[in-house]
């Protein structure tokens, strides 16, 4: 009965390290990718603007590296979901 | 585990990308699953540390600690594939199955994967070694069992030359304080020692069961 019992804390607890794992996972996937996912929302209303009937797309600016958080008008031409969101060694892959 | 780490990552691959998810989220789930795997890895080195040590005698019950211990490892093991396996699907850094797998292939930080894959390897045989332990005899899987000392060595390097969180100051503290942990349960075994008729037996697995 005794060592039953005990089996069953086991049980549980082991239960707890994977579920708790898992939510960890989760939860830091989560924390990782919800900064990018904004801007990519962002970027998509924006592009949704500029390409809107009588809005002007005559002069777009170039996007700047690494200021991509910037309000001004020059992120609207940036690709959503850009690698600056990524390692900047990743990002040396070369050809 | 590793079998369910594996079909794991190709069922997140699969649902990931028939609901046209963004191939970025291999990316956020590899480095999440990397981070959950270290701090697994702590904790079974630790509880490995506090099985044996006299200041945690009475504190714990032994059979419990080994078991948990055991468990852990089989779980580091789990999420140390599917940190690897769930990186092949991710097109910006677009690691090759035998970039991952192999030493030295890497396009990309090669050596620092190498020593991540040293540490995948290790982690497999000292996990079988739970399972073989009566063939190969208590002083043997006691000898292999020092490995892991290595292997969480060889973790923290992975982590900190490879890691894309290792600038992130929580995760530098998560490091710093783990390390220093294992270090003082390392200085108290090495520095009072338990007598051999202490030390934890064949019949505590059993006692566990």
């Amino acid at each position: 009965m005794r060592k039953r019992r005990s089996s069953n804390r086991f049980t549980g607890t082991k239960l707890g390290i994977l579920a708790g794992s898992l939510a960890a996972t989760g939860v830091i996937s989560g924390a990782l990718a919800w900064p990018a996912w904004i801007q990519e929302q962002e970027g998509t209303e924006r592009e949704a603007t500029v390409q809107s009937p009588g809005t002007s797309v005559s002069t777009p600016s170039p996007p700047i590296a690494g200021n991509s958080s910037s309000s001004s008008s020059s992120s609207s031409s940036q690709r959503p979901n850009s690698s600056h969101t990524r390692v900047p060694a990743a990002r040396s892959r070369g050809s | 585990m590793l079998l369910a780490a594996i079909v794991l990552s190709f069922l997140v691959t699969t649902i990931a990308s028939s609901a046209a998810l963004s191939s970025h989220i291999f990316w956020y789930l590899g480095r999440a699953a990397g981070l959950v795997a270290y701090w697994l890895l702590f904790s079974s080195v630790a509880l490995g540390l506090v099985i044996t040590s006299r200041a945690f005698r009475g504190l714990l019950g032994r059979p419990w600690v080994f078991e948990i211990h055991k468990f852990l490892s089989l779980v580091v093991l789990g999420f140390m594939a599917f940190h690897i396996f769930i990186m092949l699907p991710d097109q910006f850094i677009g690691f090759r199955l035998d970039e991952l797998l192999l030493p030295f292939r890497s396009h990309y930080r090669p050596v620092a994967l190498t020593l991540g894959g040293l540490t995948f390897y290790g982690s497999i045989l000292l996990t079988a070694s739970f399972y073989v332990r009566r063939f190969i005899g208590h002083r043997s899987w006691r000898a292999l069992h020092y490995l892991s000392f290595l292997l969480y060595v060889l973790a923290i390097l992975h982590a900190l030359l490879t890691g894309s969180d290792s600038g992130n100051s929580l995760v530098q503290l998560s490091y710093f304080v783990s390390g220093l942990v294992v270090l003082l349960l390392l200085a108290e075994r090495i520095l009072n020692p338990q007598p051999p008729s202490l030390r934890p037996l064949a019949s505590d697995t059993a006692a566990a069961r």
